[in-house]
């Protein structure tokens, strides 16, 4: 969940300098998560932060070039779920945002600076006591004001972001507790109750408006406790229906008849092949969340895959990821009878085939073969000279492997 | 009638206000598709490092800064160029070399990013290079082949700079690697034995598997999926499965053979130059006859190599890489032209920027965005000219200058692609495939 949002934080990648930043914001989430801290605290500390970019969330900021209107534009997207970026340069077409409302908001962040970095691999930001924002073209001068029109008071207390941290954290805003709701439901099902999931208002009303609304309450009736929300949501029947259709044709996605059949992000991909080659690695893939993030085979597979697609309801790699799934070195390493730990110990003598069998379609799709399916390989199994049959369950390995039940949560 | 006149067609866009918004686009791209012989095709040549200017296509010979070759003539009168580009000087009538370049990114990383992507790097936005966002527009969704390949291509300066971006995994290069370890090093006054030589990339796996393995795999996966995809064939496992599908139909068909160069006579290959930028060049052939849209050959940095990036001894390494420059891409031009190719197919030559013209304290040049050239040649391309000036110095541009949005705008106008056309990025705002305007002068009409 937090390689998610460190991805919808930073959805532009990071050159290899950053990858420290990166890696700093991607663990700050986790521990937020793991912690479960109140979602209304995270996005306030999330608001105000500053440290050095390899400890938190700041590369969201050096990122965006700690420019106002980049910042107003995705934290209103994020935390909001509201689009108010196209305001930037004209009032928004159904008339809740004018230009005048992007650079209010836009003002609370008018007073952030990047000093030059020491390092070049890590940067922080500062906040400084004045600093306006005009809006362009025009001498005006732009005032803090929240969304919805209150205008945020003049104090020395605080600064404007901490200003804006207090409101968006408190009763008084409406969207933080739909938007969260709305993030949770697209986590969880690969498309939101309202698509996209960043863009909620009048002109684009959710498929299920009052369980989007019962679900934001429930939300804020709890303390804005998110694992909460989570296993609320996975309990309901819509989340364990299966993904398969009875007949006719496939019901619409925004139905939620059956379940979606959502693409592994690359970084689930790559840790589920490692679960199968269960080799050497796998000292490494036991250690922390920080040192996968420099595994340098699990970040050219990752850069690979990486898609840059906001819908997990999409699968999108094309030819050479293909080739690089049937014939590349993790696959190779994964099905070869003297690398994979796996095979290496289902060559002992006392396994059966049946045995063998169920192991490794356990160990890839966490499930027994069909009868069918038993009946079929079996036989395969059978009618292949005894010396080969290692390499028969490896090559159903790879099959395995190569599958779409294997590639989809479903 | 359809006639493809890019200019008024162009013109008329903008003056209608069309431009900006294309959905007309996609039935124009439709009607090349149908007509073969206006089908457009592409290749960069990529010359990593950042190629000397002043020592290829933008000599001073009357100048300090001019450096120790000397200039030629051409087939086209007052257009001149290097010594070491013999071939290429006779083809000059098919060259429209761009001397006005003058780009703001002088660090190897940056300056790839930008001019591969046509965009400055380091923002919120993944944006595509140039080869993911015109092999989009120019290519069939069915090919046996790959529609956009990558011939071994040097990513470490930025990876990024290489990627597709927003526009997604699937529309990523097919990137072709080194099989063999060939080393013409500058120093080496004897050719190497043999040829580079190059193979896509997982095309086979790690350790070979006998054709009876290999057909049991695919008999084991098609019973997999055939259980699986009943009562979900749409979305995500639809398009899994179809993927994989397209893969095994390349991996089994008689295509995949243009990635094959022993199916060249020696003489061919010879022809070409043994280094892995000629045989490069000749895979780029194969595979332009075989109608992928898209191919970029890399030349610079192989095995241990410095390049473009002549710091040091500039000389020596430029005559070096001119010639294995001119000898590859002469034979590219020729072999096209004789199969009717080259009217449809555009080549860029391009690095991440120029070199100093002032010549350093170790007969090296430096790293210089400021005014440096490209060159463009082929399909869609007035040839026979030079546009843009720079001064007797080198070291501004006088007239013509040209920033890389028009470049990328030049080269995506020359393949019939509207530059304007527009993709959507993640955080919802459109992206233009190239923020410039094409330079009229050097287009075909």
């Amino acid at each position: 969940m937090a390689a998610t949002w460190r991805r919808v934080m930073v959805p532009g990648g990071f050159d290899p300098a950053q990858a420290a930043s990166a890696a700093g914001l991607q663990e700050w989430l986790r521990e937020q998560f793991e912690a479960n801290f109140r979602y209304d605290r995270i996005v306030s500390e999330f608001l105000v932060a500053t440290g050095p970019t390899d400890e938190g969330p700041t590369l969201f900021y050096t990122a965006q070039e700690v420019k106002p209107e980049k910042l107003a534009d995705s934290t209103a997207r994020i935390f909001l779920g509201v689009q108010i970026g196209c305001a930037q340069c004209h009032d928004h077409p159904n008339g809740r945002w004018t230009q005048d409302d992007f650079w209010n908001y836009a003002a609370f962040f008018a007073r952030l600076e990047q000093p030059p970095a020491e390092n070049s691999n890590v940067n922080r930001i500062i906040e400084n006591s004045s600093g306006e924002l005009k809006v362009p073209e025009t001498d005006r001068v732009a005032k803090p004001m929240y969304p919805g029109g209150v205008e945020a008071e003049e104090t020395s207390l605080r600064t404007r972001r901490e200003q804006l941290a207090l409101w968006v954290a408190s009763r008084e805003n409406p969207y933080l507790p739909i938007a969260a709701s709305n993030w949770t439901w697209a986590h969880l099902f690969g498309r939101g109750l309202v698509d996209p999931v960043d863009d909620i208002g009048p002109h684009n009303p959710a498929s299920h408006p009052e369980l989007l609304d019962e679900l934001a309450q429930y939300f804020v009736k709890t303390g804005y406790d998110l694992r909460l929300l989570i296993e609320t949501v996975v309990n309901s029947e819509a989340y364990q229906l299966s993904s398969r259709y009875e007949k006719g044709s496939p019901p619409t996605q925004d139905l939620f008849a059956v379940m979606g059949v959502k693409s592994m992000t690359p970084e689930q991909l790559y840790d589920s092949l490692q679960k199968v080659l269960a080799r050497r690695r796998l000292t490494r893939t036991a250690a922390t969340a920080r040192e996968r993030f420099f595994d340098p085979q699990r970040q050219m597979f990752i850069a690979k895959l990486d898609s840059q697609s906001r819908s997990a309801l999409e699968f999108n790699a094309g030819l050479p990821q293909a080739l690089m799934l049937m014939n590349g070195m993790e696959i190779g390493e994964a099905t070869n009878v003297e690398q994979s730990s796996l095979l290496i110990a289902l060559s002992a003598p006392f396994f059966s085939d049946a045995q063998r069998l169920e192991t490794i379609f356990l160990a890839t799709v966490a499930r027994t073969p069909t009868e069918e399916e038993q009946a079929e390989f079996l036989t395969l199994l059978k009618d292949t000279p005894k010396e080969e049959r290692q390499e028969m369950i490896g090559d159903i390995l790879w099959a395995l492997l190569n599958s779409s039940e294997f590639a989809l949560n479903h | 009638m359809f006639k493809v006149d890019r200019r008024s067609f162009l013109q008329y866009t903008a003056a209608s206000g069309l431009a900006s918004t294309c959905s007309w686009f996609p039935s124009f791209a439709d009607d090349l598709a149908v007509q073969p012989n206006r089908k457009r095709q592409c290749i960069l040549l990529w010359m990593s490092g950042g190629a000397s200017q002043l020592d290829t296509f933008d000599m001073k010979p009357d100048h300090a800064n001019g450096g120790e070759f000397k200039e030629i003539d051409t087939n086209v009168e007052g257009v001149r160029m290097s010594e070491h580009l013999p071939e290429l000087a006779k083809m000059a009538d098919q060259l429209a070399i761009v001397r006005g370049m003058s780009t703001k990114e002088g660090d190897h990383g940056r300056g790839t990013y930008l001019m591969r992507t046509g965009q400055r790097p380091g923002g919120l936005v993944a944006f595509p290079t140039i080869g993911s966002s015109l092999s989009k527009e120019l290519g069939a969704g069915g090919s046996d082949l790959p529609n956009f390949v990558s011939i071994a291509p040097y990513q470490q300066f930025n990876p990024g700079a290489f990627s597709p971006g927003f526009l997604g995994p699937k529309y990523a290069a097919a990137t072709v690697g080194a099989l063999n370890d060939y080393r013409p090093m500058p120093e080496d006054a004897e050719q190497p034995e043999g040829f580079a030589e190059l193979g896509l990339d997982n095309l086979q796996p790690p350790t070979p598997i006998s054709d009876v393995r290999e057909q049991r795999r695919l008999r084991t996966w098609r019973s997999l999926q055939k259980n699986f995809l009943r009562g979900r064939e749409s979305g995500a496992t639809l398009a899994h499965d179809t993927v994989y599908q397209r893969a095994i139909r390349m991996l089994d068909s008689t295509a995949i053979s243009a990635f094959d160069l022993t199916q060249e006579s020696e003489s061919v290959r010879e022809a070409y130059g043994r280094g892995r930028f000629g045989q490069g060049c000749l895979m780029a052939r194969r595979l332009i006859e075989r109608d992928v849209p898209f191919v970029e050959v890399k030349l610079g940095f192989d095995a241990g190599g410095a390049g473009w990036d002549t710091h040091q001894n500039n000389f020596p390494a430029v005559q070096n890489l001119s010639q294995r420059l001119d000898r590859g891409w002469a034979m590219l031009m020729k072999e096209l032209k004789d199969r009717g190719r080259l009217e449809t197919t555009t080549i860029l030559w391009m690095s991440e920027f120029g070199r100093t013209p002032t010549i350093n304290g170790n007969a090296g040049r430096d790293h210089f965005p400021a005014a440096w050239t490209c060159v463009f040649a082929g399909g869609g391309i007035a040839g026979g000219q030079a546009y843009g000036k720079t001064s007797d110095d080198g070291m501004s541009v006088e007239d013509g200058k040209t920033d890389v949005g028009d470049v990328l705008a030049t080269l995506a106008a020359a393949v019939g692609i509207d530059p304007d056309h527009e993709n959507i990025s993640p955080i919802g705002r459109p992206f233009k495939i190239a923020e410039g305007s094409p330079i009229q002068s050097i287009l075909r009409s």
